[in-house]
């Protein structure tokens, strides 16, 4: 079992900001990493891009621990939604033997700390 | 939804390959052409001696080539009079065609004076022409062969790993360089040298020969050669004719300016028919030389394929007279100068490459079965399996035509500070109609575009949608300049660009004249984030 | 309405489950077998041609079979498929793109292959083991999977207008703000 815990204060974010939060994991064998992801997606009307912006691996995973992670975040590109594209901040659990979905926490990026929207014309 | 880890695929060893390929085979004819020039070279440090020339004219036998050019001269070396029949080192002297080894001898008339080039270490060796020096020119094409070779080896050996992030601060910028340079230049240098040598002369003997006097004469023999390589065979028409000027029989093969075979056997064949032996015909022979003669002096069809070759050489002033440069180009007082999206020049000569090309292809076919109905042999199937491509080469034409027309068209001249601004900023910049005048309104409107590629099996759609639109500008009349501020608003989006969805910014330039025809064109600016 | 809230958007399409029952995809299986495990699907664009192959793609991984899948995009008549190896499955879309002349060069490449399984517009490549089609039906079950409900003759008509196509559907209901109209 994974898990990712962000509190509320940090998933609206400003550019150059940090995400702190913590993620446990519960399983049969021990791991041989563990590893949190800080990366943006696109949703819409086009083809998934995906870029990964930083990665903090854990040293010596356990089977079963909670550790800390702390990931600063770039000054672009905001999160923005369009009627065509939306971007999304993400930070997500992967390890080398989880088969289950990896848990992921959805974050805002942007100066005001809100989505930017462009889906109504102006 | 899992991030997939970062993995690059793909094999250096093809790129590699081919790299190698071309530097090999560019290094082989650099070293070939390389040997001709030396010789080439040395031959002008040969001895100019008097010489005459005391026969000329044509042999035949019964080889491949059967008609043989020969000009013999004496010329004096230390006192002694010697005797050549070497035109120039390494020339041939036979030829296929008749008016070839005529065109040849007729240089040189019996008793011309002339100088004579001789090789003072070996004085036996003398000839009457030297081979030109712009066979250096020549050396460019293997250049480049080596260059490109070297840079795709280098590239598979020492990979760049650096990659720019997908974002507005990582945005790749093209910018020409020395490959575009070189590469303008072999497609201006084989483009002229593939015009010269084959169409140029045709084009004109084609034009001067609607002048020639029509006389008449016999057709001694005529045949159907045919040639095989490995694309299969081909077929051509040659005719032996004999005409009379001034009481003197000449004799002349040459059946139009342009020749060219054929797959089709049975339109030579028809063609053939024209001509029996023994038939009584009519050629045309320039008035100003009775060597001179074509038997049909109309204009080959083929003659349309001439325009490749221009169009490599418009491709290669393209590529190599666009300034080298690091940057944006910049006006005299070292403002920016925002450049439209697609460049019209590129889209006509793109569009006009596309519609030649295709024409070109599509007319020698047609032509061949225009004559075929003409002679009473036309077919149906061909006749209608090519329609459609005409009428797809009549459409690229008319595509064309309007990109053609746009080239000449005024344009617009966007300058500011720089080609960027930041969200909630504000960009002065300055516009300047050129090019003729009669453009009556001027319209400039600031529009932010989101864009959005979806690629599943085989398809890839594209749709894009207009999320900001601002006209910054709109006047009426005769104005040739005048100054906007592009002001961004705070609360969008920044330039974005990803493989499969962008947010683009543009300053999207409408004029329009007096007619119906307007011109509208993006100008693309950098939208920047706000600074943290 | 925002991209992310789309229900037709991109992703939530890609995520529709193939509509085969455990018997149809039994038959595809003996079919491949039965054919030297080589064989095609065969059907117009956006009938979920791509879709099968993805979940073949699972199940063989499931299995432990090691898979090589490779996407032809348009114009792309020549591949040298120099990274299919032995023992391999290959999975190919778009089969249709190469020439006759890269379609043999492909057969000879892959003689060791594991299997072969192509997509393709038109049958003659290798057996066809599945003909793809699909129907108003299908459709509305879709629009309903994605959007909570569905208007059946709408969906007939938007069925007719795209010729079966279900990716052009499906992308006509974007436009429409997630309407399923």
């Amino acid at each position: 079992m994974l898990t990712l815990h962000v509190p509320d204060v940090h998933r609206s974010v400003v550019p150059q900001d940090t995400v702190q939060g913590e993620a446990t994991w519960w399983l049969d064998n021990t791991p041989r990493w563990v590893e949190v992801r800080l990366f943006w997606h696109t949703e819409g009307k086009g083809t998934t891009d995906v870029q990964v912006v930083q990665r903090q691996r854990f040293e010596s995973p356990g089977a079963h621990e909670t550790r800390p992670f702390s990931l600063t975040l770039p000054d672009c590109p905001y999160s923005f939604s369009g009627r065509l594209i939306s971007l999304v901040w993400s930070v997500e659990l992967v390890c080398s033997v989880a088969a289950e979905a990896a848990p992921r926490v959805d974050l805002v990026m942007s100066p005001s700390g809100r989505e930017i929207r462009i889906d109504q014309r102006d | 939804m899992s991030v997939p880890a970062n993995n690059s695929r793909g094999s250096r060893v093809v790129p590699g390959c081919f790299g190698l390929v071309f530097l090999l085979a560019g290094t082989f004819f650099f070293a070939l052409i390389s040997r001709d020039l030396l010789r080439t070279a040395l031959s002008y440090h040969w001895t100019s001696v008097p010489a005459e020339v005391v026969a000329s004219g044509v042999d035949e036998d019964a080889t491949e080539k059967p008609y043989i050019a020969v000009v013999r001269f004496r010329y004096l070396w230390q006192g002694r009079w010697r005797e050549s029949e070497r035109l120039r080192p390494g020339g041939t002297r036979r030829f296929e065609a008749l008016h070839k080894a005529q065109e040849l001898v007729r240089q040189y008339p019996v008793g011309t004076r002339t100088a004579a080039h001789v090789n003072p270490a070996e004085p036996t060796e003398a000839v009457l022409e030297r081979n030109s020096l712009w066979l250096g020119l020549a050396l460019v094409l293997p250049l480049v062969f080596i260059g490109f070779g070297g840079v795709a080896l280098a590239a598979a050996l020492f990979p760049d790993r650096r990659r720019a992030p997908l974002s507005a601060g990582g945005l790749r910028r093209w910018t020409p360089g020395w490959l575009a340079v070189a590469g303008g230049v072999v497609l201006i240098l084989g483009g002229s040298a593939l015009f010269g040598q084959l169409f140029a002369p045709a084009l004109a003997k084609t034009v001067a020969a609607q002048r020639w006097t029509p006389v008449r004469c016999t057709v001694l023999r005529s045949a159907v050669r045919e040639s095989h390589d490995s694309d299969g065979s081909t077929y051509a028409l040659t005719v032996l004719y004999s005409y009379r000027i001034a009481g003197r029989e000449y004799r002349s093969d040459r059946v139009r300016f342009l020749p060219y075979s054929t797959s089709q056997y049975s339109s030579v064949r028809a063609e053939r028919e024209q001509y029996p032996d023994g038939a009584a015909a009519t050629c045309h022979v320039n008035p100003d030389d009775p060597d001179d003669v074509v038997l049909d002096r109309r204009p080959s069809a083929f003659l349309a394929v001439a325009v490749m070759p221009l169009l490599m050489v418009g491709g290669g002033l393209v590529l190599a007279c666009r300034p080298w440069r690091r940057g944006p180009r910049r006006t005299r007082d070292g403002q920016v100068l925002l450049r439209p999206r697609t460049s019209r020049g590129l889209t006509a000569l793109g569009l006009a490459g596309m519609a030649l090309f295709w024409n070109g292809l599509t007319s020698v076919f047609a032509a061949e079965v225009v004559s075929g109905w003409m002679s009473g042999h036309g077919q149906v199937f061909l006749t209608l399996f090519l329609a459609p491509f005409v009428l797809i080469g009549l459409g690229m034409l008319w595509a064309c035509w309007g990109a053609i027309w746009k080239l000449g068209a005024p344009r617009l001249e966007l300058a500011a500070d720089r080609a960027s601004v930041r969200l909630g900023g504000r960009l002065p910049a300055r516009w300047d109609l050129r090019g003729r005048p009669g453009i009556r309104r001027v319209r400039l409107r600031l529009v932010g575009l989101e864009r959005a590629t979806y690629t599943r099996g085989t398809d890839s759609i594209t749709d894009e949608r207009v999320f900001h639109e601002r006209v910054l500008t709109d006047v009426t009349g005769d104005f040739r300049q005048g100054a906007v501020e592009i002001a961004v608003p705070h609360d969008t989006m920044h330039t974005f660009e990803a493989p499969h969805n962008q947010v683009r910014w543009s300053v999207v330039v409408t004029l329009a004249g007096d007619g119906p025809a307007t011109i509208e064109e993006g100008y693309e600016i950098i939208v920047e984030p706000h600074p943290c | 309405m925002r991209a992310r809230d789309n229900p037709f958007r991109a992703e939530r399409v890609e995520a529709l489950g193939l509509r085969l029952s455990e018997g149809e995809w039994a038959l595809i299986e003996a079919r491949w077998q039965a054919n030297h495990r080589r064989g095609a699907i065969v059907g117009p664009e956006g009938t979920g041609k791509t879709t099968l192959l993805d979940e073949w793609q699972r199940r063989l991984t499931r299995k432990g079979l090691p898979c090589f899948r490779r996407t032809l995009r348009r114009g792309e008549s020549w591949w040298p498929a120099r990274d299919v190896k032995a023992g391999t499955v290959l999975l190919l879309d778009g089969a249709e793109q190469l020439s006759g002349l890269a379609w043999w060069h492909l057969r000879w490449r892959c003689r060791r292959a594991a299997g072969v399984v192509v997509t393709s517009h038109r049958p003659g490549f290798l057996a066809t083991l599945w003909e793809a089609r699909t129907t108003p039906r299908l459709l509305a079950d879709l629009v309903t999977e994605l959007a909570g409900d569905a208007d059946p003759e709408a969906c007939v008509t938007l069925h007719g207008r795209h010729g079966g196509n279900l990716r052009l559907a499906l992308r006509e209901l974007y436009d429409g703000d997630g309407k399923s109209r």
